[in-house]
């Protein structure tokens, strides 16, 4: 066992390999506790929302291993790691840098959710749908994006955070995947990896039927339901007009969104995976779009 | 044939019945197609499909969710 500036050149060596890990949140250098008494023993300790057992239920890939390079590590349950509110700033108000859970919109959109940050190679892009981001349908590369969107107050230009990189258009006389858009943020500065009350998202899975997930959202906040249903074909209102998608999936716990959450990443609480894109919904029920398929769709990575 | 093969075959006929906005699979005792149904009707729903559950559920009015400070409480868009 090495002396602790050894130590942290290893926790730095591996630190970004143990973060892919489906649980891990943190990685850090401590004394190993065994048995609630901390020892006088240096190890490399490993934040985890929850620890999973047995150890031949989780996938291989996503196994914290006992030690590394002859260091023990010392695997620490933490839960979630909530990111708190700013003291006295609304999801509704500006934010710098914007996290995911807060209010944007396309400069002729009222106001929706700043899903998540997505990348393709290495440029950062803001998540969120076509009818938040693009208007639905009506907006054009380089428009302006605000944040706070325009019907929270946002004004152009000194509420500018993006433009309007890329959408996927909406057909109102045909079966739609999904309601989808991009934005560039003028700067990496102006935004936020982390998602307001949840964390930074550590990658992303498919839905399952019968899934406790959360999302944060404009409107709503943090709020927790169920996936009820999936495979399934639903025509959604924008306006007057009805809209049909293909392939949806729904949240049937009452209240989990409400107008203004459009654009919330729906997320599965311990693993902080992202599985959905919340685009619809009534009082009863919200619908998103499984987030691989917006991924491949949008050529980008969570 | 399982729910979701039952639900490809018979997904048109069911999204055209009245008052439903949606379909899909769910789970009860095993697999079930979902129906969902904006508003309670007066239609009457199939129990079953070929064998499969159908599970009725009252959705309301589904909305593309933006909304504005007139619409923050959830009111009509």
């Amino acid at each position: 066992m090495g002396d602790l500036t050894e130590l942290l050149g290893l926790k730095r060596r591996h630190e970004a390999a143990l973060l892919r890990k489906a649980t891990v949140r943190g990685v850090g250098v401590g004394y190993k506790v065994v048995g609630g008494e901390v020892t006088g023993e240096l190890a490399i300790v490993v934040l985890v929302t929850k620890k999973l057992r047995p150890l031949e239920d989780i996938h291989p890939k996503d196994r914290v291993p006992p030690e590394i390079e002859g260091v023990r590590t010392d695997v620490v349950e933490v839960g979630v790691i909530r990111v708190p509110l700013p003291a006295g700033v609304g999801r509704r108000e500006r934010m710098r840098p914007a996290p995911g859970g807060c209010s944007i919109g396309h400069v002729r959109s009222t106001a929706g959710t700043l899903g998540c940050l997505v990348r393709r190679g290495d440029r950062a892009f803001i998540l969120s749908n076509n009818h938040i981001l693009a208007a639905t349908n009506l907006g054009v590369r380089g428009d302006y994006i605000l944040q706070p969107g325009p019907g929270d107050g946002g004004r152009v230009p000194e509420d500018g955070i993006a433009e309007l990189a890329d959408y996927i258009r909406l057909d109102f006389a045909g079966e739609n995947a999904m309601d989808a858009a991009l934005a560039r943020p003028f700067s990496r500065e102006l935004v936020s990896p982390e998602i307001l009350e949840v964390g930074e998202p550590s990658g992303w899975a498919e839905p399952e039927l019968r899934a406790e997930v959360i999302k944060s959202g404009r409107t709503t906040g943090l709020t927790r339901g169920e996936i009820g249903v999936v495979e399934a074909t639903i025509d959604v209102l924008y306006g007057l007009e009805r809209v049909r998608f293909v392939g949806q999936c729904v949240v049937t716990t009452p209240g989990f969104s409400a107008g203004g959450d459009s654009g919330s990443a729906v997320i599965l609480p311990d693993s902080a995976r992202v599985v959905g894109l919340l685009f619809a919904g009534s009082e009863e029920a919200t619908v998103f779009t499984p987030i691989g398929r917006v991924l491949s769709a949008l050529d980008v990575e969570i | 044939m399982s729910a979701r093969e039952v639900l490809e075959r018979h997904r048109e006929r069911l999204l055209a019945l009245a008052g439903v906005v949606g379909v899909g699979i769910g789970e009860g005792d095993g697999e079930v197609i979902e129906l969902l149904v904006e508003a309670s009707a007066d239609a009457v729903y199939p129990d079953e499909v070929e064998g499969v559950p159908v599970r009725v559920r009252m959705v309301g009015r589904v909305k593309a969710e933006d909304g504005g400070p007139d619409r923050a409480s959830g009111a009509e868009a």
